[in-house]
């Protein structure tokens, strides 16, 4: 062992003679057989392939990525179509989830009353009650009187003011948002209607 | 062909006797069933407010028939107590819900009759008693009512006053603001203008509301409700703007 033998070649400083490095290469590449076209075809298609591998090349994972955001995209669309259509079968498209907008305008020279309110489709059944019928919930179906979902009833009604609601489809209880209310007393909302007329205490 | 029906049997039923019928009289009737068939029909209930204990509970029917009957020893109308228990009927509350409806309302009624005076019809009364049980005072149905002393009825006011403020409008300004349009005018047209004004603009808030109430109000009554701020307040040189 010399001093010489813990210096690594190409260690700086102490390297060795570039002239002899280059002589000795040469030679043993000189002692090797010469490269037969199937070992250059080998190494030729060994590079392509390294080289055109997608994971290789500065596309392939950005496409891979592009892909799944492809994907990721059409779920969120396909769940939030899904989402919505579900919404409009228990929502927009039924009763319980757009308010009514009614009116009440007398008819027949005042003798009666139509009760007028518009519901979207879906509506099977409207009935109105109040005070008038007894608060009788078949007592007072509605007809629908147009496609675009108008309900009407035809009621006599004495002077004086009129408590009501309406019924959809048989069971939900509902009011005109817009129309006069009475305060909730424990049954649920009201409107309120009055007839001209009711004579007062001291002239009955 | 029912409507025909009816009217023939309401021809029959009226106080002519069958022999005083001639065929012109059953030709005529039959006709006018015919052309009311092609209206709609008119749905008529000839005895409204009416009392059918079989609706309720043996127990919940004895109490309520008490408290009409006690309603009337007071004075007060029972056919409004009557439907706010046929109201609880028909949603199938529970008897003693229903009953305490009717008692707070016959309550009520009593303290409307106070404030609108003895003379009041029973929509008054039954709308008074609502308006109170919404937080309106005695003093706001005062108001109310004197502004229809001669003619006409205050049940449309008490009606849309008591609409107002469950719309969150402050109930003393409206009362100010429905006191102020009765006074300009006899029918209810105008109130239930700013009814209408007020509903709408409630579904934005109960300041938008206040604020369309007050723009009709100086439309509709100038200088009528003197409780409303004017239009450009008047403040001293150099104070900051309060808005």
């Amino acid at each position: 062992m010399t001093d010489n033998d813990d210096i690594l070649p190409f260690d700086g400083g102490n390297t060795p003679d570039d002239a002899e490095m280059s002589a000795r290469v040469a030679a043993s590449y000189a002692s090797t057989d010469a490269a037969t076209p199937e070992m250059i075809e080998r190494c030729v298609r060994a590079v392509r392939r390294r080289v055109m591998t997608p994971a290789a090349t500065i596309g392939g994972p950005a496409k891979r990525n592009w892909i799944a955001a492809a994907v990721a995209v059409a779920a969120i669309f396909i769940v939030s179509l899904t989402m919505r259509s579900s919404t409009n079968k228990s929502g927009s498209d039924t009763a319980d989830s757009i308010e009514p907008i009614g009116t009440v305008t007398p008819v027949d020279n005042g003798a009666a009353f139509l009760f007028k309110l518009s519901f979207p489709k879906g509506t099977a059944k409207v009935s109105v009650v109040g005070d008038f019928n007894g608060w009788d919930t078949a007592a007072t179906p509605m007809t629908q009187s147009s496609k675009e979902g108008a309900w009407s009833a035809k009621i006599t009604l004495l002077p004086g003011r009129h408590v009501y609601a309406y019924i959809v489809n048989g069971e939900k209880w509902t009011i005109d948002p817009l129309a006069p209310q009475v305060p909730d007393a424990g049954f649920g909302a009201t409107n309120a209607f009055v007839v001209d007329g009711e004579p007062r205490g001291d002239s009955k | 062909m029912i409507i025909a029906g009816l009217a023939l049997a309401a021809l029959l039923s009226s106080s002519i006797a069958p022999s005083e019928i001639s065929y012109s009289d059953l030709i005529a009737a039959l006709q006018k069933g015919a052309a009311s068939s092609t209206a709609s029909v008119t749905n008529e209930f000839p005895q409204p407010g009416r009392f059918d204990p079989t609706r309720f509970d043996s127990v919940t029917a004895g109490a309520l028939r008490i408290l009409f009957d006690s309603a009337s020893a007071h004075g007060i109308p029972t056919t409004p107590l009557i439907n706010k228990a046929n109201f609880g009927a028909a949603q199938h509350k529970p008897g003693s819900q229903i009953l305490r409806v009717v008692r707070d309302h016959f309550a009520a009624m009593l303290d409307a009759r106070a404030a609108l005076g003895d003379n009041s019809s029973d929509s008054e009364l039954d709308s008074g008693a609502d308006a109170l049980r919404s937080g309106i005072d005695g003093k706001a149905l005062v108001a109310i009512r004197s502004t229809r002393t001669t003619s006409g009825s205050s049940v449309n006011a008490l009606v849309v006053l008591t609409d107002l403020v469950k719309r969150g409008i402050p109930s003393g300004k409206a009362r100010d603001a429905v006191t102020a349009l009765a006074r300009v005018s006899k029918t209810d047209e105008t109130i239930n203008g700013l009814q209408v004004l007020v509903a709408r603009n409630a579904e934005r808030g109960p300041g938008m509301a206040q604020d369309a109430m007050d723009r009709y109000l100086r439309i509709n009554a100038p200088g009528g409700n003197k409780n409303a701020p004017p239009k450009s307040a008047p403040r001293p040189p150099g104070s900051p703007d309060p808005q």
